[in-house]
């Protein structure tokens, strides 16, 4: 099990590598200045510009050099652990990641704990009571909840429950009730994927010849399903379900822009638009480093769901 | 027996408490004015707290820092920091007399020498904004001199403006960029988190006027909608100028809470025409484009009236705007200048040719406000003159070099004019604005006229000098103006004080929060 894991993280370098190349050289080729960006992100309208300013930007911050050598420079740093100056602030790209990260997280984690406390009741009894009105009504809301547009229902959220009822606050990050409009939004659309994905796997589950068996012991409906069913049938799921935390903790950027919740994603797609290479990169390379982790769990959380990976890894 | 003495001793108990209870409260019911905090919070779309050497936040949004000299509400320039100035005969030097007895907020004292430090570190970050500077020196300890090789007349519009703020010394790094926010302005910050909120404190040591508000707390919304939520829902109290979409008025005028500000501001926006390569190289088609561009429409049903729809290329709030061009709108005109430049219908197809070629031109545009709402309406109205418009929407970036390659036949784009020396960048032949934002427009008076009027110190003499160079520009429609804006702000009702400023300048000094009587 620790080779195994070993293993996996070595494969993080290699990742690293490979994500921050592809970046920056997309980057590279991207249209436009990238001094004249960086101008405009760092001083505010392009009229208090002047092309010595630019120009000055360009020299200061190695712009002119060589593709390669920009990424060379970059590279040793970032392996040395120094990340580099924002462009557009000036201030320590891990700080800024570092200070953004937790909010991410915490509306990620959140919106998960929301997905998961309607997707899994939901589906499991829509798979139970299968073809009722409880599986319809189930679906339907699957449906909504897919086509739904997240800016959307954030934006309804807002208007419903903070402007006309006033219970909740609007935007921002100050306390814990400024968590739950975001973390209902973005969960909202997880939950309506999850509980689809709960449904089938325990459909296809409960048609298995070991239920049957487990029926025809004696044992009651409830441990049948909760004990025999479920764990089996969250397999496929928790697959779906790491990726989709993998994927929040990359910033959900609409919601963040709308609650003006400062997380990574708006970090990320400002500084893309500033062409601020340092944070791009360091971006990048943090939520690089983030997927192959929540994978790993994932890869590894197969082995608690399902012995028989659990002792086929041992025998190999 | 026991049990009922007990009963009709609660009974009066009771009727006793009632009646106390009702004699307190008729008490309270009196009128007593609540004391009330004087604290704002306000959402503003970008971070206040300023970026990269960020003084340029502070002055205008946040009064931090503050500057040498300042705009009026009428756009004059008025002393700040800089009590009087005046300039050699010869137009090289200036000479900047300073206020006495101000502090900056750590206490260091503010001098020539500190004027001449912080002009030099902003100098060196931003060149070219102060004019071709050959020295400043600090005379003595209250007047300082910058001299010029040759005579720079607008050197006080970028001394007014936010980048040339003054900070201690102390504020400063190694780089030259301002990493401690320390001024001399009637707030202090003590509270910065990056892209999230700003907090300021009253600054009791002011050298002015005292604010009433002891604390502001900025929080940065980017989200139009949501701002103004924030603001209906009472969560903010005050949505900074231009915080406003037109599209939002609407909802904020009808809530009673609410106070809806508006301020015309010199923010101009028009339709860039290359002049450089047919069809624009011929001016009888650029001035056809004026004819047939309808700005009056385009203001009020497209920008909902909020704008106004321009003749020349600058806002009447510009101290030396051209108070006499009309705004143009003929299409018959138009058809016939279009015609006298060789382009007609041949194939009456309801498309100009000329020569076997059809009159369609690209407009590229970024998607940022106003590009795409009056790039649509301007393809209209230059369809009815049988022109085709293709609007193609690029990234900023990709935008940008497009523009500067001279790829476009027609772009949008806008002035804020403050740097001073607007006339100049923008329609001199070498002008640096004229070349990157695509007009690449060349009038041998307009460079004479721009040239004359950057070295011209004498401001009545530089007013006569712009006035001859606008009405050429007209002429030639260098450009076709379109709208100059109007900026839209709102506070809640218990914000008083709060007056819109021209140049985007909050008046926090002057605000304060009105105490309600309770009921």
């Amino acid at each position: 099990m620790t080779k195994y894991i070993a293993k996996r993280l070595l494969l993080v370098f290699v990742i690293i590598l490979g994500v921050t190349l592809l970046t920056f050289s997309l980057m590279h080729l991207a249209p436009g200045d990238p001094a004249e960006q960086i101008a405009i992100a760092r001083y505010g309208m392009e009229e208090d510009l002047s092309q010595e300013t630019i120009e000055l930007i360009r020299e200061q911050e190695g712009l002119d050099a060589p593709a390669y050598i920009q990424y060379g420079k970059w590279l040793n740093h970032a392996l040395h652990g120094d990340l580099g100056c924002s462009l557009v602030t000036g201030e320590s790209v891990s700080k800024e990641i570092l200070r953004r990260f937790p909010a991410t997280l915490q509306l990620a984690l959140v919106s998960m704990i929301v997905s998961f406390l309607i997707a899994i009741p939901v589906g499991i009894l829509s798979a139970v009571k299968q073809n009722s009105a409880i599986d319809y009504l189930g679906m339907t809301g699957a449906l909504l909840g897919v086509s739904m547009p997240n800016f959307w229902l954030a934006l309804l959220l807002i208007l419903l429950f903070s402007v006309h009822l006033g219970w909740f606050p609007v935007c921002g990050r100050e306390g814990i009730v400024h968590l739950i409009l975001p973390a209902i939004t973005l969960g909202t659309g997880m939950a309506a994927i999850t509980t689809r994905l709960t449904r089938s796997s325990m459909l296809e589950v409960m048609g298995q010849n070991y239920i049957r068996t487990a029926r025809a012991k004696g044992l009651a409906e409830k441990l049948v399903i909760g004990k025999h069913a479920f764990k089996n049938a969250m397999i496929p799921v928790v697959t779906i379900v790491g990726l989709q935390f993998a994927s929040l903790l990359e910033g959900a950027v609409i919601v963040e822009t709308i609650f003006a919740w400062p997380g990574i994603g708006r970090l990320l797609v400002d500084s893309i638009f500033a062409r601020d290479f340092a944070v791009i990169q360091g971006c990048t390379l943090f939520i690089a480093v983030i997927f192959v982790l929540v994978n790993l769990i994932v890869d590894l959380s197969y082995a608690y769901l399902d012995p028989r990976i659990r002792y086929g890894r041992r025998r190999a | 027996m026991l049990k009922r003495i007990l009963k009709r001793a609660t009974l009066v108990g009771l009727i006793c408490l009632v009646i106390l209870g009702t004699v307190l409260f008729a008490g309270c019911t009196k009128e007593v004015e609540v004391e009330v905090t004087q604290e704002v919070v306000a959402g503003w779309a970008s971070d206040m707290g300023g970026s990269y050497g960020g003084a340029h936040h502070y002055s205008v949004g946040t009064r931090v820092f503050e500057l040498l000299v300042t705009k009026s509400f009428e756009s004059e320039i008025i002393p700040k920091l800089a009590t009087s100035w005046e300039v050699s005969d010869d137009g090289l030097t200036w000479t900047f007399h300073l206020r006495e007895g101000v502090k900056f907020h750590d206490g260091t004292p503010f001098n020539a020498d500190a004027v001449r430090f912080t002009l030099e570190m902003h100098h060196k970050r931003r060149p070219s904004h102060l004019g071709p500077v050959a020295s400043m020196t600090a005379i003595d300890e209250y007047t300082l001199q910058i001299t010029h090789t040759e005579p720079y007349a607008t050197l006080l519009y970028p001394l007014s403006w936010s980048f040339f703020a003054m900070a201690s010394p102390g504020a400063f790094d190694e780089k030259g960029v301002i990493v401690n926010a320390i001024g001399t302005g009637p707030f202090k910050e003590e509270e910065w988190i990056p892209k999230e909120k700003l907090v300021l404190v009253r600054n009791d040591d002011y050298w002015g006027k005292t604010p009433k508000l002891e604390r502001i707390t900025i929080k940065t919304i980017p989200d139009d909608a949501t701002r103004v939520m924030a603001l209906e829902a009472g969560e903010i109290d005050m949505i900074g100028p231009g915080g406003v979409p037109p599209e939002q008025i609407a909802v904020l005028e009808n809530n009673p809470e609410i106070e809806v500000m508006k301020k015309t501001v010199p923010s101009v926006n028009y339709l860039a025409l290359n002049c450089q390569k047919p069809p624009f190289d011929d001016v009888r088609v650029r001035q056809a484009i004026d004819y047939a561009v309808d700005q009056e429409s385009i203001v009020k049903f497209v920008l909902g009236g909020f704008g106004i729809p321009l003749g020349g290329v600058a806002s009447a709030v510009i101290d030396w705007a051209h108070p006499n061009i009309p705004v143009k709108y003929d299409i018959e005109r138009a058809k016939q200048l279009l015609n006298e430049a060789g382009w007609i219908d041949a194939d009456s197809n309801g498309i100009l040719d000329k020569n076997g070629e059809e009159f369609r031109v690209s407009l590229i545009i970024t998607s940022r406000w106003p590009a795409l709402t009056i790039a649509e309406p301007i393809q209209a109205q230059l369809r009815n003159v049988g022109i085709i418009v293709e609007i193609q929407v690029l990234e900023a970036g990709a935008c940008r070099k497009a523009v500067r390659a001279g790829e476009h036949d027609m772009t949008t784009d806008g002035i804020g004019f403050r740097s001073g020396n607007s006339l100049y960048r923008r329609f001199h032949s070498e002008g640096d604005m004229n070349l990157s934002r695509g007009s690449f427009f060349s009038d041998s008076r307009v460079d004479e006229l721009t040239e004359r009027g950057r070295g011209t110190i004498d401001q009545e003499e530089r007013y006569q000098i712009y006035l001859e160079a606008q009405e050429i520009i007209a002429e030639e429609t260098a450009v076709v103006p379109i709208f100059s804006q109007i900026q839209i702000s709102a506070v809640r009702d218990n914000i008083k004080g709060y007056k819109m400023h021209p140049w985007y300048i909050v008046n926090w000094v002057d605000i304060f929060v009105a105490g309600r009587a309770e009921e």
